[in-house]
């Protein structure tokens, strides 16, 4: 069995290592490394050039080590196997980390003789700082680590891997002072330059396909986050444009109410956090509008008319669903309707329920008698309304 | 290969979709004129632009109230009525889709900063759109990307960002470490003066070295001196802001320019063509030394050559009459923009 897993690894590093480094670049990349470039830029430069432009771990790059990571983690999210599951990608990203594990830690037995530049140190030190992300990635942690990708972001200023402020997170590697910037220190590259340069190649080469594999890994927390931007998307977007219209006057005081009651968490310095949710309840105030009033005591032939009515006050409420779309409104208000009849008020007072922000009954009072307003579409459904009545009614609707 | 996305973020304004086009053609353009630059990182094969749009939400509830009034105010009169509180309250709301600066500007600066439910749906709007473009990048490969806001748009994009990597919910908060942008580029900043829900300098948007704080690697803030607009509580963070580590780093630069192109100095397209503002966008996109201390100080010492100040001191002389009070907060700066549009469009 351990034999078994020696060999697999052996040959495994046999195949890696020898693939020759000058076969692994793609013309885009190998113009970095010939003249006039390679004559008249500095080798630090020529080392971020190639990390920018993808020529190292990136799409350009060539390298067997590059093409079998992409490999393990590109088949787990095919299009074949579009729904890669938490554990699936873990498997994934795991398995890719462990063949990152195997060649760097080949390569590091590889440096024969002085190791005047640091080579070894520096692969054992990434080695080490591998481990405890592929530690995290093995166990499904999530809190904060080397298992997640930013950590692993080359700077290309200092020729560094990020600097964080805990020094167990620290990945303790530099690229150019006491590396490239001493054993390349002038152009032509000296004989020990082109040694170093290789071995920093390889290095962030080893750094960009572990970013790749663990932004891979971190992909369903952007996932979630899209998801449920989608779902805020959709609710606001019922807000404006099913829930009861809302006039500026409507909108600024329902603002007011919404900050008033504000769910959200503070911080230390008092900042909200997170996004407002969308609300579940509107205040009416002030709306006009016009509907379609039965006035039963009013002479024949004016008992049903248009109206104008004011709803001075009122309330709705509804539910969000899973999806984000909103369910169950109701609300009433209370109203002022005004019509021109003869021989009853033409200033009438009464009350509105709101169902589902799509049919509109209200009753109102004048006297002794009462009068029914409908909305177009509750309208629509209990009586046959005129193309003229529907006309004057289709507002809001559109 | 998955490609470096540069967001771009409009302000204040009439506002149409592909409103970018003009500013793209324009980055791209001065990109290409520094040799080692392009050369090393050409631009095509390593950056994308996206456009991030919100100005449709204005737009919306604008033309919605609009045309809700004319609907009341037109079934009212086909009706033969006359209902003189309805007519008043309609009218008001019609009055604000008429094509006048103060509807067209001013009246989003102030639905933004006052009303949550528009400013919400946009933050939203602009979250999903960064989540979106993020989400269909390859995922097998690393995720890169910065944006560039401008004017109003910088408040936005300071508010979104807040809010995305706070949030709290099944999801929980988009830990930065997953992914941030990589410079995050503030043009014209007036995100301090319409500050809502979180105060700007203890914000999470800020820069840091440690990629488990902040929301970027770099911070960059542009302003012209003889931009009238971002000055009512300027965006001006102390020397330790957000903390001496990353101060000391360099990830916060404060852009200050003077040069004068033409008039309308608070103009996306007059900011980025500054040699001090896109020589540290470049740089910090790509890395410092790829322009060299000579080329950036000789293409500044051009610009500045082709702009004498020399041509613009009546102008100068205008706007000193408009210069609001840096210690005003949002009222000053409609009265300033409006002021400003108002000089603009006397001058032609």
């Amino acid at each position: 069995m351990i034999m078994t897993r020696f060999t697999r690894h052996f040959v495994f590093a046999l195949f890696i290592l020898t693939t020759p480094a000058a076969l692994a670049a793609t013309p885009e990349c190998a113009r970095f490394d010939a003249p006039p470039i390679a004559n008249t830029v500095q080798p630090r430069d020529r080392l971020n050039a190639l990390e920018q432009n993808g020529c190292l771990g990136g799409d350009l790059d060539d390298n067997a080590l590059t093409r079998v990571t992409i490999t393990t983690l590109s088949t787990a999210s095919s299009p074949q196997a579009p729904g890669v599951s938490d554990e699936e990608r873990r498997q994934a990203t795991a398995q890719a980390l462990e063949r990152l594990n195997e060649s760097i830690a080949a390569q590091r037995a590889a440096v024969s003789g002085e190791d005047r530049f640091g080579v070894r140190e520096r692969l054992q030190r990434l080695e080490s700082a591998l481990a405890e992300a592929r530690s995290a990635v093995a166990s499904g942690r999530s809190d904060e680590g080397l298992q997640r990708p930013a950590y692993w972001q080359y700077d290309r200023n200092t020729g560094s891997l990020s600097k964080p402020v805990d020094v167990t997170l620290r990945i303790d590697i530099i690229l150019f002072a006491g590396f490239i910037d001493t054993a390349c220190p002038a152009l032509p590259p000296e004989p020990d330059c082109q040694q170093v340069y290789t071995a920093a190649q390889d290095i962030l080469r080893y750094v960009r396909l572990v970013e790749r594999s663990l932004t891979y890994y971190s992909q369903p927390i952007i996932d979630a986050h899209y998801a449920d931007a989608r779902r805020r998307d959709r609710q606001w977007d019922a807000y404006f444009d099913e829930a009861l219209f809302q006039y500026p006057w409507e909108l600024a005081l329902n603002g007011i109410w919404l900050k008033k009651h504000d769910p959200r968490p503070e911080d230390a310095h008092g900042n909200k956090l997170g996004f407002l949710p969308p609300p579940t309840s509107q205040w009416i105030v002030l709306h006009p509008n016009v509907g379609l009033e039965y006035v039963g005591a009013a002479p024949d032939g004016q008992q049903f008319k248009p109206v104008v009515y004011v709803e001075m006050f009122g309330y709705n409420r509804w539910r969000w669903g899973d999806a984000g779309e909103m369910k169950d409104g109701l609300g009433w208000s209370v109203l002022a309707s005004y019509a021109d009849r003869a021989a009853t008020k033409d200033i009438r007072y009464g009350v509105m329920l709101h169902y589902r922000n799509r049919f509109d009954l209200g009753i109102t009072y004048s006297d002794k008698d009462t009068g029914v307003i409908l909305s177009m579409d509750l309208a629509q459904a209990v009586s046959r309304v005129s193309d003229t009545a529907r006309k004057v009614l289709r507002f809001g609707r559109e | 290969m998955a490609k470096h996305i540069l967001f771009l973020v409009h302000g204040m304004g009439d506002t149409k979709p592909g409103w970018s086009q003009e500013v793209q053609r324009l980055i791209r353009g001065l990109y290409n004129k520094y040799n080692q630059l392009s050369l090393l990182v050409p631009f095509d094969q390593n950056f994308t632009f996206q456009e991030i749009y919100y100005n449709d939400k204005f737009d919306e509830r604008r033309k919605a109230w609009k045309e809700h009034a004319d609907q009341v105010l037109q079934a009212i009169s086909q009706g033969g009525l006359d209902a003189n509180a309805a007519k008043l309250l309609a009218g008001y709301a019609a009055e604000t889709d008429r094509e006048t600066f103060l509807n067209t500007h001013v009246l989003d600066v102030i639905l933004y900063r006052f009303i949550p439910q528009i400013a919400e749906q946009i933050r939203n709007a602009v979250r999903l759109q960064i989540l979106e473009t993020l989400k269909a990048q390859p995922q097998a490969d690393t995720l890169r990307w910065s944006i560039i806001a401008h004017s109003l748009g910088t408040s936005v994009t300071h508010d979104t960002l807040h809010a995305m990597y706070t949030q709290a919910g099944a999801a929980g908060a988009l830990p930065p470490s997953v992914t941030r942008c990589k410079v995050l580029t503030m043009l014209a900043n007036v995100s301090r003066v319409l500050e809502t829900d979180a105060d700007v300098y203890t914000s999470v948007v800020h820069p840091d070295v440690n990629p488990a704080r902040g929301v970027c690697d770099y911070f960059l803030n542009a302003r012209h001196e003889w931009d009238p607009i971002p000055v009512p509580k300027q965006f001006r963070p102390l020397d330790d802001w957000p903390n001496v580590e990353t101060r000391r780093d360099n990830r916060y630069q404060s852009l200050l320019i003077n040069a004068i192109e033409n008039k309308n100095v608070h103009d996306f397209l007059h900011y980025l063509k500054n040699p001090k503002v896109h020589i540290p966008l470049f740089r910090t996109l790509t890395w410092q030394s790829i322009i060299d201390d000579a080329t950036a100080a000789a293409a500044s010492a051009q610009y500045e050559a082709s702009t004498p100040i020399g041509q613009f001191e009546g102008w100068i002389a205008k706007l000193k009459k408009i210069w609001p009070n840096e210690q005003s907060g949002w009222r000053e700066t409609i009265k300033t923009f409006r002021g400003f549009q108002d000089l603009l469009s006397k001058e032609g």
